[in-house]
């Protein structure tokens, strides 16, 4: 399957308009009083399709018709009839006021009123806007011809309306979508698959027919499938079912992709930190011929390295003695943690290096009476001891990932593709864990090592003996280098976001109202609140908003943000959840005017106060943060005297964030004031699966995959729980 | 603007980790006890005429009979007020935006509310907006109706009070003298007294219609003059719900110490909730203060209501937290249609039962609503029974997700899995756990009505055994039943409290209840409060008997498409604290004259004696 279209269009609304009030640019719907946009918004107001009427427009039709698949009860023939773009997901048209907006030095960045259509589509889009145009070029006409720079007589010739269309599509930021590479038939004929085989399994072991018994056996079930099977292939509708579903690339090579991008960025900082190292003075063949000097140095020298390590090794279990690192967590919160880590360690290393060195010298002392040679030998004990914190500390940035726990049931009926995803995770988290402290392990041998090969290596490998040292040596060296470089990554990351705090304070302070204060006084909750969903029983959901981006730095940073957002919805979160919310269909970001302003368009699932909560409660919010906290609202001048704003105030800022990470969307009440604030109302929706919700498509799509497949008994359970 | 406040620096909230001391002396004690050992009671739909007699009556007379929660004295037996207790009536007392409206908020300060509150439960559509004609504004209606779930037979426009007069289609709804609009219900006046002193409570309500205090009862005004007594003005606290069910077991806990030593590690686990999910002014379990409504300091100089800035608000807010120790109360009046019940349940019945044996009727029930008839919960990860004590009758610390994840035993779609999901959702149980925690409602509802003699699982005043249908009355007969014990007025007034609308009770309903996506079903509903014509409501998640489709017959020829529970009315409301109670009955300011359309004192009432239920 491919991968699916997707359609921004941007087009810039006439002049005629502009912002009511002066200084900053408002979206209060009452607002938008002046010709071209209150004819364009009742234009598309009007331009619902007649089969939605019954579920978008409330004021056309009673609120309470529930939405049914395929019903078409408009008699409007100027309507977009979105039902006939045959591969359409969903589409909507909504309306972002202009305005002004004060750039980063005094000057000000003047915004246009735009119409924005978001579609998304199977097949190539070309292909998409030549149906679109061949069905519906007079209501495009009608739409677009409020816009600048439209083709006078598109109406006569359909290539210059493709044209303008074309040039007025924007990309995306970042896309995320809930069903990858599933077609719009697709999606249906899954839903009636499933409709299908319940049915069939209703009639076989219904009340009508009480004999039946669910099958349990492990032979009944395999008789069940392959029945299943024939209905399907017996009934032409579902034969596309039998196909096996392909996923589209990124879906494929997630995985492949993230290790190689894991891969390059490690290889990037090994590369710092080999430059650091070298940078002090002692390249790689000085440190390798450092490491294998105290390897084939004198057996007291090892025994030494030998009793220090054990020893640190020794006190630092002790100190972790029965303190979890949750436990240990709840005595210090917040970053003082790490502080404290590094000073106890530090502790640790002077203890040991005070112990190794006297034990040096007494050595020394005792052995040979050479000063010099002492001391030499005791600056090698103090490499070992650094190294010794050095791991201690990534030991314990090791215990710090907390496991979540697996699901209980793993291998019941309802092993869900994300209990697996978590179980292997886990798995995953525990190996890497495993692997430091093998790590650590080895490291602490080393020296003993040292003394097999002056007892053993020599007899058995004779004059080959080189050979196993140099091996070893090398991964010695590459030890260091290693840990070398996660420090570097912990610093450099940890510079970053300091940084990003320290500006936001100052920013925070300068220009911006917290949202906490929005969160207090509700403004024109009415007219507010009535954007919120355009729903009554409905399943989906559309929603739009638009903020305004930050100056300078943080316009660098949200597009670093957008960046990897893209990226990890695209090759990661590509199964269905993005960031563990499962009920989004789609959600897009869509930079303006050169990166001033941040659209957000999404389809979802749901209520509107339900989705915006899954927001702020599970780990989608640290991704939102990211996103949000560059952005912020204007206000009108009536909300301006409301929340008693000052002349600097540019606006309500997202809800302040600790790191540019934390905090912010998880605060709740602030967060839904600030997308409440933001949320522009959608004019025209369409979606094609008025009756389905994400994990309902998910569920059905594995039905599908799991029916023609060879299963396990648990499996087969699970795939007939499901249907 | 000049009461520009130091709100330069981020007024990040602080919320201690540990749960802080509750200011019970403040707080109604409706909040903290259902009033278990007051089982009569009153709940007295008001309308306010005269703003400053109401005043005069709710600061002379009322607020000595409010009980605040500290006044409990033994929490071991709870709702005892011994000594202090009188042989008066007690009340609880809340207010609508309309009600507060006319007791001299203002618009300024209204807009500090909760939105929902603040826009009702049914908004009329009519309703100037602020903004002019906007046509979004007109969606606020519907868009309510569809969170709610009050559509088709269950529209505002059919309520008896509460609602609004304009059907879904937008034309005018035909005059009917006895239903009374949202802009008339401005207060809600809960009277309570023990069993046997249903006189009080009738005395009561006679001396507030023969007096002029102010406010009048509209409902009462049409029932009074027909000579009987309302039905919903007289409520019971019983067990058992029309149905037959146990009704009430699962209440949240507070971190309260005399609260929480009653029960369980495992039990806390489950129901210990941070106050601040039911008392405004603390914190809640996503560890913030919920919003709470302030007024302006200049309009009410002297009211002893602490400021913004002491109570969480931003540093230097001077604006004074009216919401500290109140709450917002939401109020609704659910018939119950105890023979479609009947039949749903036979049907149901007949859909699960096995070869040769009779239909499984108390198990069908117990499949659509989640829990037996007795409470008990219908998957076997139940603690120690002796963990329950007296005031939790039966055990409650239960999960779904280890026994039963995917509905064998209990149906996802049952009423009470759907109302309180537990541990089940996604994506892991502990994060499920604390994400229902954060929508949990206290609830404190009562019936109405007499209970059914012919009908339903419960025979309170015979043996108290439980009831079977007679399988001897023919499909006609009983239809007739069932029709008959239709129509009589009985139910449940529902009540709750929650701090924040939208995200917990408009959450329980639209998100959990109402959603026919929920938990990954498809397309079905809750039996219980499906609409007519919601055919597929949830059964079973037995493998592949999932729904039931209503409008088929069974072979009685039953029809079981009627609605099991309507609506009969229903509102937003604020239960203040003590200080803030105190403030509404003190304010001089702005006073409003007497409305134009007030009813002549007194009230005809005739000779007889109102019937005591």
């Amino acid at each position: 399957m491919l991968e699916p279209g997707i359609l921004t269009i941007v087009a810039p609304i006439l002049e005629g308009w502009k912002a009511p009030s002066g200084e900053c640019l408002t979206h209060a719907p009452g607002d938008t009083s002046v010709p071209p946009i209150n004819s364009l918004t009742t234009l598309l107001r009007s331009q619902m399709d007649p089969g939605w009427l019954s579920y978008v427009n409330r004021q056309a039709l009673p609120p309470d018709e529930d939405p049914r698949d395929g019903q078409d009860t408009g008699t409007r023939q100027d309507a977009f009839r979105f039902g006939q773009l045959r591969g359409l997901h969903c589409c909507a048209f909504v309306v972002v006021p202009g305005g002004e907006k004060p750039g980063f030095l005094c000057e000000t960045v003047k915004l246009e009123a735009c119409l924005i259509m978001e579609a998304t589509f199977d097949g190539p889009l070309e292909g998409f806007l030549q149906d679109l145009i061949a069905t519906h070029s007079e209501q495009l006409v009608a739409i677009f011809g409020h816009c600048k720079g439209f083709p006078q007589n598109a109406h006569r010739h359909p290539e210059l309306l493709a044209d303008f269309l074309t040039r007025k599509a924007v990309g995306h930021s970042t896309y995320f979508s809930g069903i990858p590479g599933r077609s719009v038939s697709e999606i249906k004929t899954e839903a009636n698959l499933r409709r299908k085989l319940s049915g069939y399994l209703e009639t076989k072991f219904g009340p009508q027919n009480a004999s039946g018994t669910v099958p349990r056996p492990h032979a009944q079930m395999e008789v069940l499938q392959n029945e299943l099977r024939a209905v399907v292939r017996s009934d032409r509708e579902l034969r596309m079912a039998e196909e096996r579903p392909s996923d589209p690339w990124s879906v494929r090579n997630g995985t492949k992709v993230i290790t190689a991008a894991a891969l390059g960025l490690a290889a990037v900082f090994l590369l710092m930190a080999a430059w650091c190292v070298s940078a002090t003075g002692y390249g790689v063949f000085a440190i390798l011929a450092g490491v294998t000097h105290i390897l084939f140095a004198d057996p007291i020298l090892q025994l030494s390295a030998i009793a220090c390590l054990v020893g640190g090794w020794g006190v630092v279990r002790l100190l972790r003695w029965g303190v979890t690192p949750i436990a240990h967590q709840r005595l210090l919160r917040g970053k003082w943690y790490l502080v404290d880590e590094i000073l106890q360690l530090c502790l640790l290393g002077i203890h040991v290096g005070i112990i190794a060195f006297g034990l040096a010298v007494a050595l020394t002392y005792a052995g040979s009476g050479h000063v010099l040679g002492a001391a030499h030998w005791s600056v090698e004990i103090f490499g070992w001891i650094a190294i010794i914190a050095l791991a201690g500390f990534v030991m314990y940035e090791a215990l710090q990932i907390r496991v979540k726990p697996a699901r209980v049931v793993e291998d019941g009926p309802r092993a869900t593709l994300a209990s697996r995803w978590v179980r292997a995770r886990n798995q995953g988290i525990v190996d890497a864990m495993d692997l430091v402290r093998r790590l650590w392990c080895l490291l602490m041998w080393v020296p003993l090592l040292g003394i097999v090969d002056v007892i053993l290596l020599e007899p058995v490998f004779g004059r080959w003996v080189w050979l196993p040292m140099a091996l070893l040596a090398v991964a010695v060296t590459g030890a260091i280098y290693g840990l070398v470089a996660f420090v570097l990554f912990l610093g450099i990351k940890n510079a970053i976001l300091w940084f990003a705090s320290a500006l936001q304070w100052f920013e925070m302070r300068k220009a911006f109202l917290p949202a906490e204060t929005l969160a207090d006084r509700n403004l024109g909750h009415g007219e507010i609140w009535a954007r919120e969903e355009h729903r009554t029983h409905l399943n989906q959901n559309h929603f739009a908003s638009m903020t305004l981006v930050k100056s300078f730095p943080r316009m660098l940073y949200l597009r670093l943000a957008l960046w990897l957002v893209n990226f990890l919805a695209r090759y990661v979160d590509n199964k269905g959840k993005l960031g563990g919310i499962p009920t989004i269909f789609s959600a897009r970001w869509v930079l303006l005017d050169k990166g001033h302003r941040l659209i957000f368009l999404t389809n979802y699932v749901g209520a509107w106060d339900s989705y915006l909560g899954e927001f702020s409660d599970l780990n989608a919010y640290i991704g939102v943060n990211a996103i949000w906290t560059n952005t912020y609202v204007p206000l009108s001048a009536s909300d301006r005297d409301k929340l008693q704003a000052e002349k600097h105030h540019r606006g309500v800022s997202f809800p302040s964030s600790s790191l540019l990470l934390f905090k912010g969307a998880a605060l709740e009440q602030p967060f839904k004031a600030y997308v409440r604030q933001s949320q522009l109302e959608t004019l025209c929706w369409y979606g094609a699966y008025p009756n389905l919700s994400v994990p309902n498509m998910n569920d059905n799509s594995r039905i599908r995959r799991d029916l023609f497949r060879d299963l396990s008994t648990p499996e087969r359970a699970a795939l007939l729980q499901r249907i | 603007m000049t009461r520009n406040t130091g709100r330069k620096t981020c007024p990040l909230k602080t919320c201690p980790l540990t749960p802080e001391p509750v200011d019970w002396e403040n707080v109604q004690s409706l909040i903290r006890r259902p009033f278990r050992h007051w089982e009569a009671s009153a709940h007295m739909i008001l309308t306010i005429h005269d703003p400053a007699k109401a005043r005069d009556w709710l600061r002379d007379e009322l607020i000595d009979r409010v009980r605040f929660a500290n006044e409990i004295y033994d929490l071991e037996s709870p709702d005892h007020f011994g000594d202090k207790a009188g042989d008066v009536p007690h009340v609880a007392i809340a207010f609508t935006v309309t009600g507060l409206r006319k007791l001299g908020i203002s618009e300024d300060d209204l807009e500090t509310f909760d939105p929902a509150f603040v826009e009702g439960m049914a908004p009329d559509p009519k309703t100037p907006d602020t903004a002019g004609s906007n046509p979004i504004r007109q969606h606020g209606s519907t868009r309510r109706a569809g969170i709610l779930g009050d559509l088709h037979e269950n529209h505002a426009s059919n309520w008896t009070w509460g609602g609004i007069d304009t059907l879904p289609d937008g034309r005018d709804a035909p005059d009917d003298p006895d239903r009374i609009l949202c802009d008339q219900v401005d207060l809600l006046l809960m009277v309570f007294a023990e069993k046997d002193n249903r006189t009080a409570i009738c005395d009561f309500i006679r001396d507030l219609h023969t007096t002029d205090r102010g406010v009048h009862d509209p409902l009462a005004r049409v029932a009074w003059q027909r000579g009987d007594c309302p039905l919903h003005h007289q409520t019971n606290l019983t067990e058992r719900e029309h149905f037959g069910f146990l009704d009430g077991l699962s209440q949240p806990i507070f971190p309260d110490r005399a609260d929480a030593r009653k029960v369980s590690a495992r039990w806390r686990e489950f129901h210990e909730v941070r106050v601040g999910e039911f008392i405004l002014g603390y914190c809640n379990e996503r560890n913030e203060m919920p919003e709470s409504p302030s007024l302006t300091p200049e309009a009410y100089q002297g009211a002893d209501l602490p400021r913004r800035a002491e109570t969480g608000g931003a540093p230097g807010d001077m604006r004074l937290d009216f919401g500290k120790n109140g709450t917002y109360l939401v109020a609704r009046q659910l018939h119950q249609n105890v023979g479609t019940f009947d039949g749903l349940v036979a049907r149901a019945a007949e859909l699960i039962k096995a070869d040769h044996e009779p239909a499984p009727i108390p198990e069908a029930a117990g499949l659509l609503m989640g829990r037996g008839l007795d409470g008990e919960p219908l998957v076997p990860d139940h603690g120690d029974p002796k963990d329950a004590k007296a005031e939790y009758p039966t055990y409650n610390d239960y999960g779904f997700h280890q026994t039963d994840p995917s509905g064998l035993l209990c149906p996802i779609g049952s009423h009470v899995r759907r109302a309180n999901p537990r541990d089940s959702l996604e994506p892991n149980p502990d994060a499920a756990l604390s994400m229902a925690k954060q929508h949990r409602i206290l609830r404190r509802s009562r019936i109405y009505g007499d209970r059914s003699k012919r009908l339903g699982f419960w025979d309170e005043d015979g043996d108290g055994r439980r009831r079977m249908p007679d399988p001897t009355l023919s499909p006609d007969e009983r239809k007739q039943l069932r029709d008959a014990e239709d129509a009589e007025e009985r139910g449940l007034f529902f009540i709750c409290l929650n701090t924040d609308i939208a995200g917990q009770f408009e959450f329980i309903q639209d998100t959990w209840l109402n959603n026919p996506n929920f938990g990954d079903l498809e397309g079905e509903r809750d039996a219980i409060l499906a609409a007519s014509i919601d055919t597929k409501v949830s059964l079973t998640s037995m493998p592949f008997t999932r729904w039931m489709d209503r409008n088929e017959k069974d072979d009685r020829g039953d029809y079981i498409g009627k609605p099991v529970v309507e609506m009969r009315g229903g509102a937003y409301f604020f239960l203040p604290g003590r200080h803030a109670l105190q403030t509404l009955a003190d304010a001089s300011t702005s006073l409003r004259p007497r409305e134009p359309d007030a009813p002549a004192f007194p009230i005809q009432i005739p000779n007889e004696e109102p019937t005591d239920g």
